[in-house]
């Protein structure tokens, strides 16, 4: 007995070690956010709050480039907005189609928080449970898709980023039906992959990849990229690409969280 | 009172390496100025204390970065290997209090040591990290390029604050 005790002292560092060491494995192999507490990450109260102070601050950086980036989106939708008036002026009466509920709301957040670098990449935005957030919302900005929630407090959200291996995004090419999964290989932060797309599918270099609305948290169309090369697969009857993002994740200031009010059941 | 003001930079190395370095990356590495800490602790403090505080700190930046338990894990170890590094360099004897200083250890010695700290802090970090993603060449950059700027930052706080803790 008294050797194990005299054993243990003299080993007092390195059975410390030892205890820490694996307490802070097990975390580690268990980082899922949806699976762990708030508490754990970014978007609790009291780092929530911190990066909101700091965010007051650094937020107005790139304001000029997002502003061009706003301007550009903005001609855009005006012109798809008169082709689209325009078509469906043809068909039906347009006050009455524009009248037809349509089943998504966007609620307009602040990313407070964002990394790029790290292999596995989070943002925090400053909208929560109290504004209506729900874990498994879409997020995207201006430009295109930027992740899904993953975990909520009362005024923050933990928003799981494209660029993180742990999510997988459907998507497919704008003008097929066949659908794809959207991945980030973790190697650069403009690109991701989009797998799985059957080969029989006709593309060319340049398309655009869009969200297939198949899941809730995704309206149909959502911009995700464009094709910059196809790359070998894992399979023989499946195409990838490397898809070259459109959102800008270095310089992500405001998003916009998608509420579907008529979530189909599954 | 000198616990206090320990804490408070302990403090300011955290909330610096998160609100600012974490964000200035080069070829995926960045500054980790919170190793300042592993470099700097006094000797002559337990090594249980060392390991448990390194494990504290690694663990408050993890809720920060959502990396929870990879920084608790490269700390706890760092902290673990800084005194048997440190003997490598400079015999236990002639540096049995207070904190090692560019000063103190001179100026080769003080290199050998900090490198040796980094180079065990990086592998424990991104080693770890890479478990989730593989890619070799990008994680050895990453490697090379956190120890590299992280070696002159300190070196340069090290110098400009070297008349102080003499």
């Amino acid at each position: 007995m008294q050797n194990l005790l005299r054993f243990f002292t003299r080993n007092g560092p390195f059975f410390t070690w030892l205890v820490l060491a694996v307490l802070s494995l097990l975390l580690f192999v268990q980082r899922n956010p949806y699976q762990r507490s708030v508490w754990f990450g970014s978007a609790n109260r009291v780092s929530g709050e911190v990066y909101a102070w700091s965010n007051s601050v650094s937020g107005y950086f790139g304001l000029r480039a997002i502003n061009e980036d706003l301007l550009v989106r903005l001609g855009k939708l005006e012109e798809e907005n008169l082709l689209l008036r325009q078509q469906v002026r043809n068909h039906i009466d347009l006050d009455s189609a524009l009248l037809a509920p349509v089943p998504y709301r966007f609620v307009v957040a602040h990313v407070v928080q964002n990394s790029i670098i790290q292999a596995e990449n989070y943002l925090t935005i400053d909208k929560g449970t109290e504004d209506g957030i729900q874990v498994g919302m879409g997020v995207a900005d201006h430009n295109g898709i930027v992740g899904q929630v993953a975990k909520t407090s009362n005024h923050f959200s933990l928003v799981i980023s494209v660029l993180n291996p742990l999510l997988q995004t459907s998507s497919c090419l704008k003008n097929s039906e066949s659908i794809g999964s959207l991945v980030w290989d973790g190697a650069n932060p403009l690109y991701a992959r989009l797998n799985n797309v059957p080969r029989n599918v006709p593309f060319e270099i340049g398309d655009t990849v869009i969200t297939t609305g198949f899941s809730n948290a995704f309206p149909r169309g959502v911009p995700v990229g464009r094709i910059y090369e196809e790359v070998p697969a894992a399979d023989n009857n499946f195409l990838s690409f490397r898809v070259e993002l459109f959102t800008h994740f270095d310089r992500i200031n405001n998003v916009h969280v998608i509420t579907n009010t008529n979530p189909c059941p599954f | 009172m000198s616990f206090l003001i320990s804490l408070f930079w302990i403090v300011i190395c955290i909330v610096l390496q998160i609100l600012v370095f974490n964000h200035l990356s080069l070829a995926g590495g960045v500054v980790l100025l919170y190793v300042y800490v592993a470099v700097k602790m006094p000797v002559e403090i337990s090594r249980q204390i060392q390991i448990l505080l390194g494990f504290l700190i690694g663990l408050i930046l993890d809720i920060f970065c959502n990396t929870i338990g990879l920084h608790a894990f490269a700390m706890t170890t760092t902290m673990w290997m800084r005194l048997p590094l440190l003997h490598m360099f400079v015999l236990a004897e002639d540096i049995k209090t207070g904190a090692p200083t560019l000063h103190r250890l001179g100026i080769q010695n003080f290199y050998r040591f900090l490198l040796s700290v980094l180079i065990v802090h990086c592998l424990a970090l991104y080693l770890l990290e890479a478990f989730s993603l593989f890619s070799l060449s990008a994680l050895l950059l990453k490697i090379i390029s956190s120890i590299a700027m992280t070696f002159v930052f300190l070196i340069a706080i090290e110098m400009a604050t070297r008349r102080k803790s003499v």
